[in-house]
């Protein structure tokens, strides 16, 4: 009734089909759905902040949106201040796509250090907003449009990755003369025990002008 | 006698309204001596440039920041706001990166008289970093790879019962 030459011919399908998807889904299976976020090497934190310093400073005015065109970071701003227990109050992890702005600190384009918060990643959606900001380097720019409907622009002048035993607390929140900006996320090694990140990515960027 | 006392009691009446109506009249005037002051940002962070600002009054010609409650220089001078008819100063400080948490009251004098305190609330910073991922990109394991062998090993098993099926019954070659 049925081709002997079908019946072979399906046979070897089967067999190749179970096979193969057996090693693909094994393969598959034991690897990183996403992989660990990109860390930054040690020559992108040797740039400090120098050069010359133009322009004006803003007036305080709460940043509403990050835009990082070279990671394809576009993200609204949330202003949160502190956690009961001294740390830094970040978005909820079901917010993966939220920035938070540090508001006990200077605004963006204002003489100071205004600082940014964001999650590397997330349960449901994986990489979260600041995953690439370990691949951000020295020239990068970062855009923040603030509520009075200016655009500061900033140029990353370093990135780091510091343990979180030793975060650096005062480099990040540090007075500068001139307006700067850090960008903070989770980085380095996994601890599963702990379920926590080692280290910290930061970004030091610093004002480069504003526009409307 | 009558019309004495009559008279004295309205004058004494007269002179309790006037005292009333002065003292009506001087209490807002006290109270316009103290200056308006606004603090920004409110809260501030060690280590964080905060501005300071007075309403002293159009008579008023110069204001000074009395620092040294911020761990500041004594006397700062503020600077006229140009546009502002009003008699503001302002000075922007940049407050020590060692400064306590709490509030501060330093004082504020005008040159035309009126004095007031600031209230600088200092907000601590973050003393660690920030808990900023659940480490499902560094954890989670499974590709896309993984769904394309189970769609393989599905198919697989679809084309080994087919070759089942269309195997010869027995007796059907005969």
């Amino acid at each position: 009734m049925a081709n002997p030459g079908v019946r072979l011919w399906l046979a070897c399908l089967s067999a190749t089909m179970i096979a193969g998807g057996a090693v693909g889904a094994s393969i598959g299976s034991h690897q990183l759905r996403w992989g660990p976020p990109p860390t930054p090497p040690a020559w992108a934190s040797r740039h400090g902040l120098s050069g010359k310093w133009t322009g004006r400073p803003l007036a305080r005015s709460v940043p509403e949106l990050i835009s990082i065109p070279r990671i394809g970071v576009r993200a609204k701003v949330v202003a949160l201040g502190l956690n009961p227990d001294g740390t830094a109050a970040v978005p909820p992890l079901t917010e993966p796509r939220l920035a938070s702005w540090f508001d006990r600190g200077p605004a963006p384009g204002q003489r100071g250090t205004a600082v940014f918060f964001g999650h590397v990643d997330a349960k449901n959606v994986g990489p979260a907003v600041f995953y690439r900001i370990g691949a951000l380097r020295p020239g990068n720019l970062i855009f923040v449009t603030l509520r009075d409907r200016e655009v500061a622009a900033f140029r990353v002048y370093s990135v780091a990755l510091y343990r979180k035993s030793a975060f650096p607390t005062g480099a990040v929140y540090r007075y500068t003369r001139w307006p700067t900006l850090r960008l903070v996320t989770c980085g380095g090694a996994f601890d599963r025990r702990t379920h926590r990140y080692l280290g910290n990515i930061v970004v030091f960027a610093k004002f480069v002008g504003a526009g409307g | 006698m009558r019309l004495l006392s009559s008279a004295l009691g309205a004058c004494c009446a007269w002179g309790a309204l006037l005292v009333g109506l002065m003292l009506a009249g001087t209490t807002p005037a006290m109270a316009s001596q103290v200056p308006r002051i606004s603090v920004t940002p409110d809260p501030s962070a060690p280590g964080t440039a905060t501005k300071l600002q007075v309403r002293c009054g159009s008579s008023a010609t110069s204001a000074t920041l009395f620092g040294g409650v911020l761990g500041l220089s004594k006397q700062i001078p503020m600077h006229q706001v140009p546009v502002a008819t009003t008699g503001d100063f302002r000075v922007t400080v940049s407050l020590p990166v060692n400064i306590a948490p709490g509030t501060y009251r330093p004082s504020i004098d005008c040159s035309n008289g009126f004095s007031g305190f600031a209230v600088v609330r200092v907000s601590p910073v973050p003393g660690d970093g920030a808990l900023t991922g659940d480490g499902t990109a560094s954890t989670l394991t499974g590709t896309p790879l993984t769904a394309v062998g189970l769609g393989a090993i599905a198919i697989g098993v679809l084309a080994g019962a087919a070759a089942l099926f269309l195997r010869p019954k027995a007796g059907s070659a005969r």
